[in-house]
């Protein structure tokens, strides 16, 4: 092929429609190799131009995140209110239970640490043992205090 | 409330779920090129915008019936240009229109170009050319034109988007170049 490329086959082969003798005849052609450079260098800037123009318009309009708006709102709502229903309640109750339990456990706690201190200052706070006297042991355990202590337990029980 | 039927209530709103987490991974991933594709047709950020969105909404209502005979993105389009084929149909200040009565003195998104500086000068003609050629285009063959050079599909995904056949597709294509081809041709 000796001819320049016309315009409708510059067309052509930039849309991809290329015969062995047009790709021949362009491999050793400078001029038709400048049309259709020039073509589809004109193409490639403008989508390049286009792309460029969405992506900063884009930047000004991000892609929606949640809430997700397209999302059916109502059903979301009350799936996600009944699944909040089902889990809170029993384990609200579980744990306030658990929760007076242990506040039971530390006023209790208290209460035998307050009893056992008060023991213990009363032994020491005594100015002077009496001559002969057999050495007390500072604790003793079985006080009025403990057997409240028990007896608050059992209630409790 | 029965065992079975909460069982399928619970089924029913995993799948809902499933499904919604799908579509956020298909809205990130193709929101982008539908708003260009929407954008670039019309040339307006506020319309391109609302009709993403409508178009995006659309999609989710029908992902669930969705079963791949396309590819995403091809779907996502043909929803697009169903979407701007109904918005010029109900609006008739489009600013395609706008533009061709306003001639030469529209204004062309050439400023991000990355020329190098001693072709910019002709590269950005060139380019503009294009635009303006494009902006001429009656509107099937333009949204041909765009699905082809902006958006890079294929004859075949072009004809899935459009619903025509392929080989009026390449006659879009064709026929939108030489006008291309003629508008550019004066630059040299
Ligand atoms: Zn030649």
């Amino acid at each position: 092929m000796t001819r320049h490329l016309s315009d409708e086959e510059i067309s052509a082969w930039v849309l991809g429609e290329r015969t062995p003798m047009q790709e021949a005849h362009l491999a050793g052609c400078r001029e038709c190799g400048i049309r259709t450079g020039r073509l589809q260098a004109a193409l490639s800037g403008f989508r390049e131009s286009a792309i460029a123009w969405a992506a900063r318009e884009q930047h000004a309009v991000p892609v929606p995140t949640a809430p997700r708006w397209w999302q059916p709102r109502s059903q979301w709502l009350l799936a996600a209110a009944a699944l909040v229903l089902m889990t809170a309640v029993p384990a609200y109750r579980s744990y306030s239970a658990h929760l007076s339990a242990a506040r039971e456990r530390t006023v209790l706690d208290a209460a035998e640490d307050t009893a056992l201190l008060n023991q213990v200052d009363t032994q020491i706070s005594r100015a002077v043992p009496g001559p002969m006297e057999p050495l007390v042991p500072l604790v003793a355990w079985n006080t009025d205090a403990n057997d409240t202590h028990k007896g608050n337990n059992e209630t409790n029980r | 409330m029965e065992p079975a039927a909460a069982t399928g209530w619970v089924t029913k709103e995993m799948e809902s779920a499933r499904a919604a987490a799908d579509f956020d991974a298909v809205v990130r991933e193709y929101w982008p090129r539908v708003f260009r594709f929407i954008l670039v047709s019309l040339r307006d950020r506020n319309d391109a915008e609302s009709l993403t969105q409508d178009c995006f909404l659309k999609a989710f209502r029908a992902w669930r019936n969705f079963r791949g005979d396309s590819s995403i993105n091809t779907w996502l389009m043909r929803i697009a240009v169903n979407q701007l084929r109904d918005h010029s149909r109900n609006r008739r200040l489009q600013f395609w229109k706008r533009t061709r009565t306003a001639g030469s003195t529209a204004e062309w998104p050439v400023a991000d170009l990355r020329s190098s500086p001693e072709d910019d000068a002709v590269t950005k003609q060139q380019v503009e050319a294009v635009w303006r050629a494009a902006t001429n285009l009656p509107q099937q063959q333009r949204t041909v034109f765009l699905l082809r050079f902006v958006e890079d599909m294929d004859l075949l995904e072009i004809a899935a988007a459009t619903g025509l056949k392929e080989g009026t597709v390449k006659t879009h294509l064709f026929r939108a170049l030489q006008a291309v081809r003629e508008q550019t041709g004066g630059v040299r």
